[in-house]
């Protein structure tokens, strides 16, 4: 039982990791303009703090080497993989008080590619461990969250203030918060009206056959065309009509803005929303609604008790699609005018500050990933037990 | 028996025939632009983009599309392939939980961040759409390849095929549809990031729109995103027809 | 001839097959059966190497299955599984095509060897060469795979509850099918079921496996007659000597039927009959020799009554065809409370008759104990 063999996984890990150390840890910038200095581990950080590091990863290379069956070696890469993750990053932040330097008083210090990878290659490790514990025990939480919520706490608590990227946070916090709400509004109304249209579209195209294929033709034609030419393909018409129709650009409805972009937003959300409305009343066993009806149940209660149970996970299935296209395609639309966290990506690109473009495209990674983590949740708590609910299809 | 079998696919494909006719001719000759143009923007003074002609635009997208591409469904369906061997078994977990994460990243995310990693300009812009169109073809490979019923392996090897027949002529010809889904999905998604590309300095379609948008001149806009979108509608429906016709 | 010489095979720490040996005659049908697990289908892996044993080696003519490479040896053993296995992506000819092609055939004698499998499965080329899998019945698909399995002509069939999957109409059809052209073809097959029914009708040789093992290994009539343990008497059933009924063909034991014909002078037979005292029974035949019924001749009308003296007796309850085995036999009788059975042909001819004590004799060979 107590077998020894290579944990290929953990070893890939522990191989990218110790790999990560040959490219720069962090970068040290004189200001936010200039491309600065990239610093390896051992140059970057205080030797006790290198020395660790290295030891961890090489600990994760005997782990992959040596596996047992049993559970400390089961638990011991994800440990590991988020103890590294939180270090890369308190590291990183410690650097600002050894080289504090009195020329240079707009100092920035970055992650470095070797740092990223290094934090990748930490991943690779929990995912290892998650693999192999138990669904949803606890072990397997704390493996999965414990490194992430640390880094959150840090965060909170000004630990990792030093870091260049936080610091141009610190530096237009107002601006980054009403940003953040544009976009939210944006990407969430999108989907709430495609939410409305597609479901009825979906029902729609399910009871008329004529009617199934020209819808599923629009919605699948829309969604194969590029965001930003379908947001510039808005703002033709809305320039017009509201050079026509003057009231509507007292209501801010104008060429720019948001009203093009919630108008392309809505229609790129359409597609997964009335697929998997359709799909949702395809499966419907119809004989399980005539077994309600056969035992007395009325219209409404085959509605509540049968129909939307059963086909309510894959239409929030469509929408947690919808609401994560959404929260990439809204960054694009910042770039006509619609505000939004796309702002600072494209003010850091157009004027080469790199931690501008990370305080944008971070953060919208981040709510890609908890919305879909989220909805996934939500999805599962809410399927009937018994019911298996099926992999999003492949196209 | 082969030319029905080609009227068939002529007969089926006949729109996108005529919509790629119909995108050739505009690509090629600016008058249709010219009269359009002018007749929905009167007041505007320039209606076609002037630094580049619409073909260099569209030769530029194409290239940044189709090198990071095929790259990226060579390495994608290989990747595929090899997690779905028995050497690589041990990794497919991992790939699946990977690749199911990065999708849910923006593709516009990672454009922006390959800028301060690997810089400016094409080749940056080509890594990061490689890095962002593999992801569909590994997924869709992997569970196209997963979805070959097991009895029909069995019987393959228990006629004598080696693992690599059986590759080839099982595993391979019954995944094929789904996988050409995958590289549908890839390409198109391509396109559409790709016209972001003009932010990063690569060129393409993105560069009329953008300029448009700067200039707030929407006859430029309208001539960078009608091109785009015709050339992303066309090479959906002509992958699509070749997935329809596999398997 | 297959010989298994002590094999065995682990899965961790439980044995699928254990210390195996057994002795596969060439040109025989070797029916392995069992409970679920026995280890019966793990035995056929290893001949042709699906599986690898940890002791043990297996010899085909003699040599060593380990000598050859495994796909080069799967090549030359004909393979037919539960669900078939038709790869749906391909022809039906494609499909059957397959052994052949990695055994770089040339084209014309792999068209030839289709064809001529083709006939053998009595479905006509022609209509199904060119089909696909999704488009046949599920008898049809199960015979395409015995025919693919047959392409390349080997010596040696496995073949895995290869039936299982049809319905039992379907199902006796191709044991009827398959029998006739083993019969044809004389191939050594190795056959695992879980019905015994099937196995008594096939197999020329049974052996039933538990845990592994195998507990008895004889013919069929044998493990009937003679169940070596409780294992294998609560096996075969408290009915074994009934199935032992359906090793025995009823042709083999029929005995000559005294008829007469409609158009012969029936009274005057009758008569004769009457004085010779011998039998008291005879069957009326029309103008084609064809069954119409028993005729009393104790308790007949004179002049001989068709429609009162005959009972008709020309339907399937109380018939049997010269196909049929002492067990359909046995049912009739039991069905209609006679102790005599007409045998007919496939043209309703009469060829034989039956009575109960050609059956008894042949249940008195068996000792059954208690």
């Amino acid at each position: 039982m107590h077998r020894v063999g290579i944990d290929r996984v953990t070893l890939a890990g522990a191989v990218i990791g110790l790999c990560s150390f040959g490219l720069h840890f962090a970068v040290l910038r004189p200001n936010r303009l200039s491309s600065g200095d990239g610093l390896f581990v051992w140059n970057a950080l205080p030797s006790s703090e290198a020395i660790i590091l290295v030891l961890l990863w090489l600990c994760a290379l005997g782990a992959g080497l040596l596996y047992r069956k049993n559970r400390p070696f089961r638990l011991a890469p994800g440990l590991i993989g988020n103890v590294v993750l939180v270090l890369v990053f308190l590291f990183t932040a410690g650097m600002a008080t050894n080289t504090t330097d009195p020329d240079l008083p707009f100092l920035r210090i970055s992650i470095g590619s070797g740092g990223w990878i290094m934090a990748f290659a930490s991943y690779i490790l929990i995912l290892s461990s998650q693999q192999k514990l138990a669904d949803r025990g606890f072990l397997r939480l704390f493996v999965s969250l414990s490194g992430l919520t640390a880094i959150v706490l840090l965060l909170a608590t000004g630990h990792l203030s030093d870091i260049s990227v936080i610091k141009e946070f610190s530096a237009r916090q107002g601006r980054f918060l009403s940003e953040l709400s544009q976009h939210l509004i944006i990407a969430g109304a999108s989907v709430g009206i495609a939410t409305i249209i597609g479901t009825g579209l979906g029902v729609w195209a399910f009871r008329s056959r004529i009617l199934e294929r020209p819808v599923f033709f629009f919605v699948n034609t829309v969604q194969t065309l590029p965001s930003l030419a379908l947001f510039g393909l808005m703002i033709a018409p809305l320039a017009l009509l509201s050079q026509r129709y003057p009231v509507l650009r007292d209501l801010g409805i104008q060429g720019i803005g948001w009203a093009p972009a919630l108008i392309a937003l809505s229609l790129y959300a359409l597609l997964p929303i009335t697929r998997n409305t359709y799909t949702s009343l395809r499966i419907l066993d119809p004989d399980v609604i005539e077994a309600g009806r056969g035992m007395g149940m009325n219209g409404l209660q085959v509605l509540w008790r049968i129909e939307i149970p059963l086909s309510l996970p894959i239409i929030l299935s469509g929408i947690r699609t919808a609401l994560v296209q959404s929260i990439g395609n809204t960054t694009v639309a910042a770039l006509i005018g619609a505000g939004g966290l796309g702002v600072f990506v494209f003010q850091g690109l157009g004027q080469a500050v790199p931690d501008l473009i990370l305080l944008g495209a971070i953060p919208v990674i981040v709510l890609s990933v908890c919305t879909d983590k989220l909805m996934a949740i939500l999805i599962h708590q809410i399927t009937p037990k018994g019911i298996a609910l099926q992999e999003e299809p492949a196209s | 028996m082969l030319t029905s079998s080609l009227k068939r696919i002529v007969r089926r494909s006949a729109g996108t025939i005529l919509l790629a006719g119909v995108f050739l001719y505009l690509v090629f000759d600016m008058h249709p632009w010219n009269i359009f143009l002018r007749a929905l923007f009167p007041e505007e003074t320039e209606w076609i983009y002037p630094r580049a002609m619409l073909i260099e635009l569209v030769g530029e997208h194409l290239l940044l599309v189709a090198i990071s591409s095929v790259l990226a469904v060579m390495a994608g369906i290989g990747s595929g392939i090899f997690v779905t061997r028995r050497t690589g078994r041990a990794y497919l977990q991992t790939i699946n939980d990977l690749t199911s994460l990065a999708q849910t990243f923006p593709p516009v995310a990672i454009l922006a961040l390959a800028v301060p990693f690997i810089g400016f300009g094409f080749k940056p812009t080509v890594a990061a759409l490689f890095l962002y169109s593999i992801l569909p073809v590994v997924r869709n490979t992997i569970s196209g390849i997963e979805a070959v019923p097991t009895h029909l392996i069995e019987a393959a090897s228990g006629m004598g095929m080696t693992r690599r027949q059986i590759l080839f002529k099982v595993e391979i010809p019954l995944a094929l549809k789904v996988i050409m889904a995958g590289v549908r999905m890839s390409v198109v998604m391509n396109i559409g990031t790709a016209t972001l590309g003009a932010i990063v300095g690569a060129g393409g379609l993105g560069v009329p729109i953008i300029s448009g948008l700067v200039r707030q001149n929407p006859a430029f806009v309208l001539e960078g995103a009608l091109t785009v979108c015709l050339l992303a509608v066309i090479t959906d429906r002509l992958i699509a027809g070749i997935e329809d016709s596999s398997f | 001839m297959i010989h298994i010489r002590n094999v065995t095979k682990r899965y961790g720490t439980s044995i699928a097959v254990d210390d195996i040996s057994l002795e596969i005659p060439t040109g025989e049908i070797c029916c392995l059966i069992g409970p679920s697990g026995c280890g019966k289908s793990t035995l056929v892996k290893l001949i042709n190497r699906m599986l690898e044993p940890e002791g043990g080696r297996i010899l085909i003519d003699g040599k060593d299955t380990r000598d050859f490479q495994p796909e080069l040896l799967r090549r030359h053993i004909g393979y037919v599984i539960q669900n078939v296995g038709l790869f749906p992506h391909m022809t039906v000819a494609e499909n059957i095509a397959v052994v052949p092609q990695l055994l770089s055939w040339n084209r014309e004698k792999i068209e030839g060897r289709t064809e001529g499998l083709f006939r053998l499965m009595r479905m006509e080329p022609n209509q199904y060469r060119d089909k696909y899998p999704r488009e046949l019945s599920g008898g049809e698909a199960q015979r395409i795979g015995v025919a693919r399995a047959l392409a390349s002509d080997p010596a040696i069939l496995l073949m895995d509850e290869p039936f299982g999957a049809v319905d039992p109409l379907n199902r006796e059809a191709l044991q009827a099918e398959f029998m006739k052209i083993q019969s044809d073809l004389k191939k050594t097959v190795v056959f695992v079921t879980h019905d015994l029914d099937e196995a008594i009708r096939l197999g020329d040789r049974i052996a039933l496996m538990r845990a592994g093992r195998i507990v008895q290994y004889d013919t069929p009539e044998e493990i009937l007659a003679h169940p070596k343990d409780r294992f294998v008497s609560d096996f075969v059933g408290a009915d074994r000597a009934l199935k032992r009924l359906s090793r025995f063909p009823v042709s083999e034991f029929m005995k000559e039927p005294v008829v007469v014909k409609v158009t012969d002078d029936v009274d005057a037979f009758l008569a004769k009959i009457r004085e010779e005292g011998k039998t008291r029974f005879v069957w009326l035949l029309d103008e084609q020799d064809r069954l119409i019924g028993p005729v009393d001749s104790r308790h007949v009308h004179r002049p001989f009554n068709r429609e009162e003296d005959v009972m008709e007796a020309n339907c399937p309850a109380i018939t049997v065809r010269n196909s049929a085995t002492l067990r359909e036999v046995l049912s009739r009788m039991l069905g209609q409370g006679v102790k005599t059975i007409p045998v007919i042909d496939d043209d309703s001819r009469l060829v034989g008759e039956i009575s109960i004590g050609e059956i008894e004799k042949v249940t008195e060979e068996a000792a059954f104990e208690c």
